[in-house]
């Protein structure tokens, strides 16, 4: 069929559009809203015979994919507790730490400073049916318990914070590998075609250590990599234009912008990129709506505000962005990490612990009690996790005025609930003092094998060639913790 | 404690094993995990392992009483001879290797592309910026075949050249002006490096004499100073926290062996640190033999007057202005640090005394940065505006990521020497490529699979650094690797594909290439021109295959046989990379400026992602920043958002390949950034100081500086009606029937945004 310059969206060409009565469909797209709906230019381009091959051949790096097996989770919210977390004092009480509380510890430090042993200032309590030990940092959040699956004896490889929180985040110590969010999308591709598939809510105090290689899709297709979005302000680089237009002007650019890309199109038939570009446009478009919608916390009832916290200063921050991970995940968003740093007491861990717990133990437990209450929890995987443990004696000379704790690669607390997971249950143990990690051992790698199982991934089928070699997440392979999956 | 460590050893080797068990079968999982932990399979694995390692060992060691036995590309270069076609036309010897291969598979290479087509091939592929359409009319006029040469050395000899080229060879050897790791600080001289590196491919500098430059130059005192800037090449790793100084040194040597051998000799040797290579004839010996010329290597910073090509001469006029310019600013800026925090702190002492029960010593005792610190958290004293500055100045001051470094105007460079210590420097094979399992001593020797022997190399009567018998095996018209992978790296840049797709591996692994012959062909091409790559462009740049078109009459046959058009039956389309985009878009405005070297510009970044950075830097002045975005600042934990997107380089490793991708976040950097408005408004500007107020005009004008072509008939309508003002509002509430109205600069926004522009047919 000879094909005018300009046929877009049908309507100079009455040869062949009105013959075959698309007019009006084609004509619905700028007749309603603000312009290009979700069916736009691409399913009609799909109809001229020219076209269908190339766009057999753009296949989206983001389309859903089938999972290795049925999946416990669709979607994960991975809390970072940037810093590090102490377990004595969070979620593994060691009550002998007190008989030892201020005698010195017989290790040999570089440095050859004196060390004594820490007694946690927290006090501990059982609760819910499991009856499971948590300290009073997290009072909410132990109203949850029976959600939560504790794992005690977690340990990792290294214990620098960007080592260890590369190595959190993509099983490597060393920048460069693909993280655990995109090695998800990776396998599973995309549930929403409006928004980005891994989303990444940074602490607005400041950076992640290491930055953006955390959450970096290293080797993998790039559109795996995580899409950083501010909590506050404009979530992403340039999401809304940099500089005066209106909507109107937006989308008459956008037009003829599509216009001049068809005629260009029709006479490259071999290149597959020209009609994936074109389509990132419309989504482009449709993102500086659907992106702000999906954040917008105003939308939510009085109640949704008191149960996350988001009215109180203190807790207001992670609130924020609990509520934006579980309204991304409701838009079919597959993972989300958040950040909340600030857990590194190398001293007066009894300030500063009690601090971070207030921050996040309203927001977290909130977040649960809705997932459960909106029937999502079943669905959706939560893990919280810092880069690795701390010691059981104080870090540095704070003993006398503040005692903290040092870091720890040989003993750390990590907790998962919702989908998948077995809720109230406690794995694993660490010695008498918390020190290290000796009942039911397992490694980063495993937490990781497990998360992508519960997913529907298995770790070692999950694999990408590269630098010579097939590699993964999890190196040679993790185990999965069976102890917590229901 | 000998029995822990042999099984230790086992072990390794065996985990060793399972990695290239792995790399076979992927998914066949035939010693699963968790079974693998069962005793049985176990010892299976190592009674095989033993089997695999023995042959192994005795292939890669004997290597090959004859060299060359392990096939192409190990075996020596000879020149083959063209194959014969049947018709009788002229063939480029180049073509007459494809075309050979495409009639065997019964197909033929597409028609010629237009004299258009090629001459911005030849402009984007040599500068990185599109012709200029007075050019491009010119020689489209008359395309005579002398004309296609005075085109090819016009391109060459634009200083825009060594500019794109330069930067293909940046991303190989992992350039930034920042460390990189956790500890980021700034690498403040190594634009000389860079600036090195757009010189040399502007000079033409012998391919060989480049190698021995960066590898060894502090062993050739007949390359100059100039020839010193090259040895910042060793100083590329990027150092990451460690719980060990030998681990840090071994990351040093893991680094810069593993860098050699994928850079220049397109070979994965890392592989080969923790066991012998699965693949290629890499014993882990070689690995450590070939490690052990860089044992005694120590890098460090050392004074290095500039040369005479070298931009502190060339432009020493502004060069000082800009150097004296950089000291006032920073010498300005500390001392209004230095108040505003003397100021914070007096305040703060002034309370510390009301507070203080009468102790005299807080009347002497000055308020520490920890006090001050703590008292801005908490906030009561200071107002939100003065915390926002006491904010800025520890952004400024920031240890990691600064660049607002005191040292960028100083004659300083990166050098390397061998320690004095290298007589007693020994290197070991070290087990799974941990450091504290050493095994037998290895002296310093090549790799065995060429030499056909892993005897050590004798440094009788060669002084200086032991790299430079390293130096002059690479860079060596007898190694088979070096040449092979330089001539696979220009086609790929030519092309948007190497004849190996993994340029920088050659092995068994790779995707390796049915073109050996035609890569050979090349290779002796560019050995015998004396390494010189402008000669070998000229060469690839005649060939009907480089000039042919991306529209092939019989597609689909071609496609039934070759799907992933590895004959190259047609021209293959290029996504234009992040710089070129970002050089190519300021080219257009008329805006970019084309002052070369130096240190680099800071560039004008996002508010947002400006005040998420660790630190803070002044973007440079407007006319600096639209320098070529080779001259950008580089920070390893920060890359710009702009070059990011479009799948800028990993900085932290070599990237022999960029990747092409089409994500959305593009569409927000092209469509909706400053840089591109700005840009926008810039060319609409040019265009009326061109032509003036016709709309007409004006468009022909843009469609010639965007797309090097005239707008045909529709575009024109099209665009016309664009740009003339809206009738007056008959309706709104049909859209559909209204026509798209916009200003000059949003026709030039959406030329810029184009598919057209992006991509090179």
């Amino acid at each position: 069929m000879p094909k005018s310059e300009f046929d877009y969206c049908g309507r100079t060409d009455s040869r062949s559009v009105l013959n075959n009565g698309e007019m009006g469909r084609r004509d619905l797209l700028f007749r309603f809203g603000s312009g290009l709906g979700a069916v736009a230019l691409t399913d009609m381009l799909r109809r001229d015979g020219v076209l269908r091959a190339a766009e057999t051949r753009s296949a989206n790096p983001l389309a859903p994919k089938p999972p290795h097996f049925a999946p416990r989770a669709k979607a994960c919210i991975f809390l970072f507790m940037a810093g590090a977390p102490s377990q004595m004092d969070t979620f593994d009480p060691k009550p002998a730490l007190r008989r030892y509380h201020g005698k010195p510890v017989t290790r040999i430090y570089g440095s050859y400073e004196k060390r004594l042993y820490v007694e946690s200032p927290f006090k501990f309590a059982r609760h819910g049916q499991s009856g499971t030990a948590v300290s009073e940092i997290f009072p909410q959040l132990a109203s949850c318990i029976d959600e939560l699956a504790i794992l005690r004896s977690l340990h990792t490889s290294v214990e620098a914070h960007t080592t260890a929180t590369f190595f959190m985040n993509t099983g490597e110590a060393i920048p460069g590998s693909p993280s655990l969010g995109s090695w998800v999308i990776y396998g599973l591709g995309s549930e929403n075609e409006n928004l980005p598939a891994y989303v990444v809510l940074p602490d607005e105090r400041g950076g992640v250590f290491g930055g953006a290689m955390n959450w970096s899709n290293a080797y993998l297709p790039a559109a795996t990599q995580g899409t950083l979005m501010n909590p506050v302000g404009p979530p992403i680089v340039d999401l809304l234009p940099g500089y005066e237009i209106t909507r109107r002007q937006q989308r008459d650019n956008l037009r003829l912008l599509n216009q001049l890309n068809e005629r260009y199109l029709a006479s490259n038939e071999r290149n597959q990129n020209l009609l994936g570009r074109m389509r990132n446009y419309e989504l482009a478009f449709r993102m500086q709506d659907t992106v702000p919608e999906a954040l917008d916390i105003a939308q939510e009832t009085a109640a949704t505000r008191q149960l996350y916290g988001l009215d109180d200063a203190v807790t207001q921050p992670m609130a924020r962005k609990c509520l934006m991970a579980r309204r991304m995940v409701e838009r079919g968003v597959r993972f989300l990490q958040i950040y909340c740093r600030g857990w590194d007491s190398h001293e007066n861990i009894a300030a500063e612990h009690r601090n971070r717990g207030a921050e996040i133990d309203r927001p977290v437990a909130g977040l649960i009690q809705d997932l459960r209450q909106r029937g999502m929890l079943d669905e959706t995987l939560i893990v919280w996790c810092g880069e690795f443990g701390r010691t059981a004696d104080n870090s540095m000379n704070f003993f006398r005025s503040n005692p903290g704790r040092d870091h720890n690669k040989e003993a750390m607390v990590c907790w998962l609930a919702g989908g998948g997971v077995k809720g109230g249950t406690v794995v694993g143990k660490t010695d008498e003092l918390g020190k290290k990690a000796v009942e039911n051992v397992y490694h980063t790698h495993d937490l990781h094998a497990t998360i992508l199982h519960l997913m529907g991934l298995n770790d070692m089928e999950l694999t990408y060639y590269h630098g010579g070699r097939f590699k993964r997440l999890t190196d040679l392979g993790g185990r999965t913790i069976d102890e917590i999956i229901a | 404690m000998a029995i822990l460590q042999c099984l230790e050893r086992i072990r390794r080797s065996v985990a060793g094993w399972r990695v290239g068990t792995r790399c076979f079968l992927l998914n066949t999982n035939a010693v699963t995990h968790r079974s693998f932990h069962s005793v049985a399979a176990w010892l299976a694995c190592l009674f095989i392992m033993t089997v695999v390692a023995s042959t192994v060992t005795v292939a890669g060691e004997r290597g090959g009483a004859n060299a060359g036995q392990h096939g192409w590309p190990w075996t020596p270069l000879a020149r083959p001879e063209p194959p014969a076609l049947k018709d009788a036309g002229e063939h480029h010897p180049i073509d007459l290797f494809l075309q050979a291969k495409l009639v065997a598979a019964g197909l033929k290479p597409a028609k010629l592309a237009s004299p258009r087509s090629w001459l911005r091939r030849i402009a984007f592929g040599l500068t990185g910026l599109p012709p200029d359409p007075e050019t491009l009319e010119q020689f489209v006029a008359n395309p005579s075949e002398d004309a296609y040469n005075t085109q090819i050395e016009h391109f060459l000899n634009d200083p825009s050249y060594g500019e794109r080229w330069g930067r293909h060879w940046l991303d190989l050897v992992r350039y930034a002006d920042t460390r990189g790791g956790a500890l980021d600080y700034a690498r403040p001289h190594m634009w000389r490096y860079r600036d090195y590196v757009v010189r040399a491919f502007n000079q033409d500098r012998p391919y060989d004499r480049f190698i021995r430059e960066q590898l060894a130059a502090d062993a050739y005192g007949k390359y100059g100073a100039e020839g010193k800037l090259g040895l910042a090449f060793l100083h590329q790793w990027v150092p990451v926290e460690r719980d060990a100084p030998q681990l840090n040194r071994r990351d040093f040597l893991n680094d810069v062996v593993g860098v050699t051998g994928s850079v220049f000799l397109g070979v994965t040797l890392r592989c080969a640190r923790c066991h012998d290579h699965k693949f290629d004839p890499l014993p882990t010996r070689d690995y450590y033999r070939l490690e052990a010329f860089f044992a005694p290597l120590q890098v460090s910073v050392s004074t290095l007057p500039f040369g005479q090509y070298e931009v502190a001469l060339q432009q020493a006029e502004s060069w000082e202005k800009q150097r004296d310019e950089w000291a006032e600013l920073l010498d300005q800026r500390k001392r209004k640090q230095e108040a505003t925090l003397a100021e914070f702190k007096a305040r703060l002492r002034g309370r510390r005394k009301l507070a203080a029960s009468g102790d005299l010593k807080d009347f002497v005792v000055d308020v520490t940065d920890a006090e001050l610190k703590t008292a801005m958290q908490e906030g009561v004293l200071f107002t939100s505006a003065e915390r926002q500055s006491y904010e800025l100045i520890r952004r400024q001051t920031a240890r990691f990521a600064n660049p607002n470094h005191r040292d960028y105007f100083s004659p300083l460079a990166y050098s390397a020497s061998d320690s004095p210590l290298r007589y007693s420097v020994a290197t070991h094979v070290l087990s799974g490529g941990n450091y504290e399992l050493r095994e037998e001593q290895v002296e310093p020797g090549f790799l065995s699979a060429i030499q056909g022997h892993s005897d050590p190399v004798s440094f009788k009567g060669v002084s200086g650094p032991r790299r430079k018998l390293l130096a002059e095996w690479i860079a060596n018209a007898d190694n088979p690797l070096t040449a092979r992978v330089m001539v696979n790296r220009i086609w790929q840049y030519h092309f948007g594909k190497g004849l190996v797709a993994t340029s920088s591996d050659f092995g068994k692994n790779g995707s390796q290439t049915d073109h050996q012959d035609l890569l050979d062909w090349l290779a002796a091409e560019f050995v015998e021109s004396g390494w010189s790559i402008k000669h070998l462009q000229r060469t690839i740049l005649r060939s009907h295959a480089y000039r042919q078109s991306m529209n092939h009459d019989d597609r689909a046959a071609c496609e039934k046989v070759d799907p992933q058009n590895k004959l190259l039956w047609a021209r293959d389309a290029i996504r234009l990379e992040a710089e070129v985009i970002r050089d190519s878009v300021l080219s257009v405005s008329g805006r970019l400026n084309r002052v070369m070297g130096g240190p680099p510009f800071f560039p004008d970044v996002d508010d947002e992602l400006m005040q998420r950075a660790p630190t803070w830097w002044e973007p440079s002045p407007r006319v600096a920043r639209e320098r070529r975005t080779i001259y950008m600042l580089q920070i390893r934990s920060l890359q710009m958002p702009f070059i990011k997107v479009f799948d800028g380089p990993n900085i932290d490793e070599s990237c022999p390949v960029r990747e092409v991708t089409t994500v959305t976040p593009q569409v927000f950097a092209l469509f909706n950034s400053r840089l591109l408005r700005e840009q926008s408004e810039a060319m609409a500007e040019r265009l009326v100081s061109e032509v003036g107020g016709d709309l007409k005009l004006q468009i022909r004008r843009a469609f010639q500086l965007a797309f090097q072509r005239m707008p045909a008939e529709a575009e024109l309508t099209r665009c016309r009606a664009f740009l003339e003002k809206p009738l007056e509002a008959t309706t709104t509430s049909n859209e559909a029937e209204t026509i798209p109205h916009g200003t000059l600069a949003d026709l030039c926004l959406v030329l810029l945004n184009s598919n057209e522009f992006i991509f090179l047919d």
